[in-house]
């Protein structure tokens, strides 16, 4: 067993503290994947960020992948990684655009690594934290659908709740977020959240 | 803004179901009478709702379909199904007839209902080109594959008339030795698929049918590509509709198949599944008995197939009883002969086959045949325990007639000091015997001398050979992280291949790296028993052991030399301390008494300070003035240092009291008890200060912070926990561990505790094997600091270094360990000891460990890191694909998400960044450094000043994305290979077309200069490579075809060859003059669902090999004139993503996903250092221009490093080596073969100097 499945185990028998060990230990694992699959993705494949956690999982749970019969604090740990992944990449661009390193080479944007454009994705992850101060569950499944690319009915599986809740909390989060960011956004001076392409990574 | 409250939560949902704006509305007003800010509320996040379109839309699911009922029909397609020839519980298998382009008689097997047809349809589809190539008269070939119209899936295969291999051999009577024959054309069929890229992963007896043929029986594999196809992995629903019996039978499947990941099968899989069916053909019967494994639960299955270790086929045969004399006569032998037969080297290799770590078995079907044919000749085989006495055997049998005294003498001589007496006399028997006939026979002298020079020549060989199998020997143990073990091998393979020029370096090369990577032993102090104590002295200058030899030693740790005459108890001493000024000793022992010593005479100074049991530990206060005991009779005392008298009444304890410590200011004793407390006492008085610190269950250590305000506690209820010590009561949230806490230290500055967990010593003589582990953890918050650090089993203790930045454990696993305490990331390699290790303790000055072992040591170790420090590359965040300039001075790359950067391989010094918005493939740099050619998503390539970063040209555009840029060798060109279909070349001064695009009739995915630059080899999604003139862009060869597309084509260093690889892993070797085919394929694992498949190919300097890294964790090394393997596969533990010769074409590296880079022989394949840790994952792996060094590139979430690792040869002569590693390991290798511990005897009471 590894450190990874231990952690399973232990949050399986109770401990809720083994699972603060998690989040570095998936974040990690995806990030050294995601890295390593961009500087190596092979010509024409796109990668999936739900292929991406799938993959984590199987790498990080190995062989006993399939014993754990709840693994929603992987896949929340997993979101929250992958939020993290991407956010990070967004402020890193912000940098070097301000450090006047930047030169833009684009012709048209095609095939961006990132479910949308660096700015709202940094205006959705603070937009995300808010939600998450006063809804959790909210923001849990606004991270497994966006980040992760889960489907609702998954979200409704790993997270072991119905799949209605799943529709609703879905349906007023997103409206929500919304709201915030194009409120904020307004403020701000930039404009209305476009619609993101899919969540590819 | 406020959060929506619950109510405007339910008005928005049960809003959203209106759809009807007017029924929406009036419920709003219904519901939000009076309610303004609710209303307002809702409104708003109904109309952020209809206006969001598709913000955060997921993606489209493809919804799976439902199978229809089957029906039967006595036409499918083009197929007539003529008569039903089986039935099983995968479906039913027709003679059919084909209709169109052919008419012929075929098998088709019918699925039954229950599986994704369109899968399994597609995924024989993808495999179908690659079943194509496969043609071998022992493989029944794989026709088509359908659905029916009822959407079952179906087969169609080559028609074979036969019966199962086992029930032929059985009917037919064949001796064990006809049967190996039939066997090894098997072993030789599915060689034949595995080279062609094919795994059978269902090879069982009903799988291999032998037809006759004149007479003569012929063995055909069926059903290949068939299991892959289903793709379905053991489950509990296979076993239950019964597909288990399709997609391997557990009694044929390996354990990584019976794992429930079915990502991970490769060609050794099937090696197991053939080791299954020769023990059946053996025995009569399989390893896990099948009646068995079918009743069984899942997991069970499992568990036996993963765990058990099956019998040896001699020893089933014995175990068989009133069975054996069937089998035996089926075999047409004699019982006791039949056991005699497979015992020994038979029962070796099939034992190979079913080895639970596939890397220990046979790498290839055929390694297989040919191990059983060197069976049939009487020659060694490679599966055996590597042993002289085994070889000289062979040797012996095989020459009988030619073997003289004289060359028995010669050859107990080379095979040297291993081999003991009662060999050597048995060989010289042999030998005489052969001595005889020789003089019978009137040899003359003449043959004698040749006969002599003959065994010379083979005794040379066998001292050679032996020394591989140590080697290999040596990688095993380096596998199970024995370090010291695999020093000891390597050491011996040095001194038998010591002499021998041809190999002596590569074993100076192993042995000097392996060193590298030991951790440092300074020196080795030896108890007659178990060590149970260790201490440095405040000054660092002595070191204080004491042990179950019922002694205590002072050690002079310059001198290496005991100072003081050794201290004797009556029982053993489980604790031993110096005073705080270093003058005296204080022990504990269980034989009743705790006693105080003179440091520098060993006299003893104060009364025995008697229990009525055994004292398990005794400290001096920090004043020095007094002495705490703690015993097995349920108390603690307090004593006068001076006299040795009683200061305080006995502190009672409901059970055994272990250990007590004084407050840092010597004026309260803390007590741990098995009753479930500790207690605090006041060290004058003895009454209790505090209220008892209760826990539920014993407490194993209890000890006072830095600055004496709180206390620390360890329990066998799972947990630590902190304490006020004036108010005893707890300040944190109990720390939990998953086993009981054994030990707990406070860090010096008191901010952070270290525990450990697993089983308390007291518990040792029932230990259950528990994992060990050890934390650290914020004493204010009650947080874990770190991840766990595990041990296999137990951690008795753990603390911090002195300056608060590691921390150490000592575990019942036999080794010690450093972590970074912030981290909890392991800083060495296990320290090793021969058994477990009980106590450590850091020098004051934290640059040595001791530690105090149950094998009779202990040890002191040097905490120096002597890998090579990683460079950092600067802000390198997110980037990765590193790739050398061809002086390895400066280093490219890219970011994830867009972007590149060049850096000094040096310093790490950024030399510029560059910002793409999209994705690139690929960055390389000009020949001479001076150039970075980015090419991307964007469709376009750019040059770049690689100093400055400006750029040097005007973008060139493509139609689609930019795959690959390539500089000319004289740099001036540069080529760019594109989604486009085109590959075009350009001035890198102009920016201008320097030819006509080069077409292919799909995506290009690779373009490459020969080293002449004359000419451009590019390979596309069409399957094709071609050739052309690179100045006028036209073909000069025929097309070059190939079954998939072509991913990398390189050419060889004086640009006569062309290597190319398919997607399906397949490489070949072209003339790059002609284009012509110069080998058959050589087969690698090819992509798969996860992996890329090949990575890289490099030829050799002399252009004679290559070596080619695949995802499917091998590099292997190939003869370019013959497509034979030259290696076995060098293997790694994940992706192989890069491969390279040294200048001088000797050795190989190695970089893997795994986090590990490798040099290894590339001749022999036999890795020359252990896998060199990266601090990142790999991206490439160079040696420098003298070879003296291989210098590598990784990226992790820390950004990119640069590391240099220096090839180390250790001059030493051979004994020393080995008689260092020996003592290192306390192990040796014996006359057998085998690692068996040392004898200490004549060490005891002894102190060595080791490095």
């Amino acid at each position: 067993m590894n450190d990874f499945t231990e952690m399973l185990l232990a949050i399986e028998h109770g401990n809720p503290q083994a699972g603060e060990g998690l989040l570095p230990l998936v974040y990690n694992e995806l990030h050294r994947l995601a890295a390593y699959k961009m500087a190596n993705e092979a010509p024409g494949h796109t990668l999936q960020a739900t292929a991406l956690v799938h993959e984590a999982w199987l790498r990080l749970a190995g062989q006993e992948g399939q014993h754990w019969k709840n693994r929603a604090h992987f896949f929340g740990a997993a979101a929250e990684a992958m939020r993290r992944i991407l956010v990070e990449s967004a402020r890193r661009k912000k940098r070097l655009k301000h450090g006047g390193q930047f030169e833009r080479v684009s012709l048209e944007s095609i095939d961006i690594p990132c479910p949308m454009p660096d700015d709202k994705l940094l205006a959705m992850d603070e937009a995300l934290d808010r939600l998450a101060q006063f809804d959790g569950r909210a923001a849990e499944v606004v991270k497994l659908c966006f980040f992760v690319g889960l489907t609702q009915p998954q979200v409704a599986k790993e997270l072991g709740i119905s799949l209605a809740t799943v529709e609703r909390t879905w349906s007023f989060a997103r409206a929500w977020l919304f709201r915030e960011i194009k409120t904020n956004g307004q403020v701000a001076g930039q404009t209305t959240p476009n619609s993101g392409s899919n969540p590819t990574v | 803004m406020t959060p929506p409250d619950q109510e405007a939560r339910r008005v928005f949902d049960e809003a959203l179901v209106l759809t009807d704006p007017s029924q929406r509305s009036s419920f709003l007003e219904r519901e939000c009478v009076g309610k303004e800010v609710l209303r307002h509320e809702v409104e708003s996040l109904l109309q952020a709702h209809d206006q969001a379109g598709d913000f955060l839309a997921p993606t489209v699911q493809v919804p799976s379909s439902d199978f229809a009922l089957e029906r039967t029909g006595v036409r499918i397609g083009r197929y007539k199904l003529l008569e039903k020839i089986g039935e099983g519980g995968f479906g039913v298998v027709y003679m059919a007839e084909q209709l169109e382009p052919v008419h012929r008689k075929v098998a088709l097997k019918i699925i039954k209902a229950g599986m994704d047809t369109r899968e399994v349809v597609a995924r024989f589809e993808a495999e179908r080109q690659a079943l194509a190539l496969m043609d071998h008269p022992n493989i029944a070939r794989v026709l088509d594959a359908g659905a029916t119209e009822a959407g079952r899936p179906f087969f169609v295969m080559e028609l074979v008339r036969g019966i199962p291999i086992t029930s032929y051999c059985d009917q037919a009577r064949l001796s064990t030795h006809d049967r190996l024959q039939l066997f090894m054309k098997v072993c030789q069929a599915v060689q034949h698929a595995h080279q062609k890229g094919i795994i059978h992963r269902d090879l069982k007896p009903n799988n291999v049918l032998v037809t006759l043929h004149d007479g003569e029986p012929v063995p055909k594999v069926i059903d290949f590509g068939v299991a892959k196809a289903f793709g379905q992995r053991l489950t509990e629903k296979t076993l239950f509709t019964g597909f288990a019996q399709m997609i391997g039978t557990p009694a044929y499947m390996s354990p990584e198949q019976a794992e429930l990941s079915g990502l991970d099968i490769d060609t050794r899989s099937d090696i197991y599944s053939l080791g299954v069916l020769l023990y059946e053909l053996l025995t009569g019967g399989t390893p896990f008995d099948a009646e068995t494994l079918r009743g069984a639960a899942l997991d069970e299955i499992r568990r036996v197939i993963r765990e058990t270790e099956p019998p040896k086929p001699s020893t089933r045969l014995q175990t068989m009883g009133e069975g054996l004399p069937e089998v035996a006569r089926r075999r047409q032998i004699e019982p006791a002969e039949l056991r005699r037969l497979v015992r020994g080297d038979l029962d070796w290799i099939v034992m190979r086959c079913l080895e639970k770590d596939r890397r220990r078995r046979y790498d290839t079907p055929s390694a297989l045949a040919q191990d059983l044919a060197r069976y049939l000749n009487s020659e060694p085989v490679l599966a055996n325990p590597p042993s002289p006495a085994y070889l000289f055997g062979k040797f012996v049998r095989r020459h009988r007639t030619g073997v003289s005294v004289g060359t028995a003498l010669v050859l107990i001589l080379l095979v040297g000091a291993g081999v003991s007496l009662w060999q050597a006399a048995r060989a010289g028997k042999q030998a005489e015997l052969a001595e005889t006939r020789r003089r019978e026979s009137e040899s003359s002298r003449r043959e004698a001398t040749q006969a002599r020079s003959r065994a010379e020549e083979l005794a040379r060989e066998v001292s050679h050979q032996l020394a591989r199998q140590y080697v290999d020997k040596a990688a095993q143990r380096l596998d199970e992280g024995d370090l010291f073990g695999a020093l000891v091998w390597s050491a011996e393979a040095l001194r038998l291949d010591e002499d021998n020029p041809a190999a002596a370096p590569a074993q100076r090369l192993r042995v000097g790296s392996l060193l590298q990577q030991c951790p440092v032993v300074r020196q080795i102090f030896f108890h007659k028993a178990e060590v149970l104590s260790v201490e440095f002295s405040s000054d660092g200058e002595r070191l204080l052991t004491a042990g179950s030899d019922k002694t205590a030693r002072v050690w002079d740790l310059h001198a290496c030399a005991p100072l003081i005459p050794t201290v004797e108890h009556g029982d053993l001493i489980v604790c031993a301390s110096f005073s705080p000024d270093g003058h005296k000793v204080l022990t504990a022992s269980f034989d009743h008494t705790a006693r105080i010593w003179d440091a520098h005479t060993g006299a003893p100074l104060a009364a025995p300070m008697a229990h009525a049991s055994n004292v398990w530990s005794a400290v001096f206060s920090p004043d020095g003035r007094r002495v705490v005991t703690a015993s097995e009779d349920q108390t603690a005392r307090v004593w006068d240092a001076a006299t040795g008298l009683a200061v305080t009444p006995p502190l009672r304890h409901a059970a055994a009291v272990w250990p007590a410590a004084f407050s840092p200011d010597s004026r309260q004793v803390l007590t741990a008890s098995q009753d479930h407390t500790a207690r605090v006492w006041d060290a004058v008085t003895g009454q209790p200060v505090t209220p008892p610190l209760q826990h539920d269950g014993a407490v194993w250590w209890a000890g006072f912070s830095p600055d004496g305000k709180l206390i620390a506690t360890a329990s066998q209820d799972h947990a630590a926990r902190i304490w006020d010590a004036a108010s005893g009561r707890p300040v944190t949230a109990p720390l939990q561990h998953s086993e009981e806490v054994t030990y707990a230290a406070f860090s010096r500055d008191g901010r952070r505790l270290v525990t450990a967990s697993g089983e308390s010593i007291v518990n040792l003589m029932d230990f259950k094997n528990r994992p060990g582990e050890a934390r650290v953890w914020d004493v204010a918050t009650g947080k874990a600091l770190t991840p766990p650090m595990a041990h296999k089993l137990s951690v008795f203790q753990a603390m911090f270094s002195p300056d608060g930045r590691w921390v150490a454990t000592a575990s019942f696993d036999k080794s010690a360990r450093i972590w970074d305490a912030a981290t909890g990331e392991p800083i060495t390699p296990p320290l090793q000891h021969n058994d477990m290790v009980f106590r450590l303790c850091f020098s004051p000055d934290g640059a040595r460990l001791a530690t105090a072992g149950f094998d009779h040591t202990a040890r002191v170790w040097e905490l120096v890191n002597r890998l090579p420090t990683p460079v950092s590359l600067q802000e390198s965040l997110m980037a990765g694909r590193f790739r050398f300039s061809s002086d390895d001075r400066l280093v490219a790359g890219t970011f994830y998400g867009g972007g590149a950067g060049v850096w000094d391989a040096g310093t790490g010094r950024t030399n510029t960044l560059l910002l793409h918005d999209t994705n690139l493939l690929d960055a390389v740099l000009s020949p001479d450094g001076r150039l970075l050619a980015t090419a991307g998503g964007d469709h376009t390539l750019h040059l770049w000043d690689a100093m400055t970063g400006a750029s040097a040209l005007a973008p060139i555009i493509h139609q689609a994305k930019v795959i690959q840029a390539a500089f000319s060798p004289d740099g001036e060109r540069v080529l760019t290979a594109s989604e486009d279909s085109t590959t075009r070349i350009w001035s890198v001064r102009t920016g201008a077309p320097l030819a006509p695009a080069m077409r292919h009739g799909s995506n290009v995915l690779c373009a490459v200069f020969s080293p002449d630059g004359r000419c451009v080899c590019t390979g596309s999604q069409d399957k094709t490579a071609r050739l052309w003139d690179s100045q006028k862009g036209a073909a000069v060869s025929a097309t070059m075809a190939h079954e998939d597309e072509v991913c990398l084509a390189v050419f060889s260093p004086d640009g006569v060859r062309l290597a190319t690889a398919t997607g399906r892993g397949l490489v070949r070797i072209w003339d790059a003059a002609t284009g012509r085919l110069l080998t058959s394929p050589m087969s690698h694992g090819g992509r798969t669902f996860i992996t890329r498949g090949i990575e890289q190919i490099a030829f050799s300097p002399d252009g004679g090999r290559i070596v080619v890294s695949d995802d499917d964790r091998t590099a292997r090394v190939w003869d370019t004139k013959t497509g034979a393997a030259v290696t076995p596969p060098l293997k790694h533990l994940d992706c192989v993503v890069w491969a390279g010769f040294s200048h001088d074409g000797r050795y190989v590296v190695t970089a893997s996903f795994d986090r590990t880079a490798r040099v290894w022989d590339a001749a022999t394949g036999q890795a020359l250092t252990p896998p060199l840790p990266q601090a990142g994952i790999p991206d490439c792996a160079v040696f420098t221009q003298d070879d003296r060094a291989v210098r590598t590139a990784s990226h992790s979430e820390k950004g990119g490093f640069i590391q240099t690792w220096a090839l180390v040869s250790d001059p030493r002569p051979a004994r020393e080596v080995l008689s260092r590693a020996q003592l290192l390991a306390l192990r040796r290798v014996d006359a057998s073969g085998t690692l068996v511990p040392l004898e200490l005897d004549s060490l005891t009471n002894a102190a060595w100097r080791v490095h």
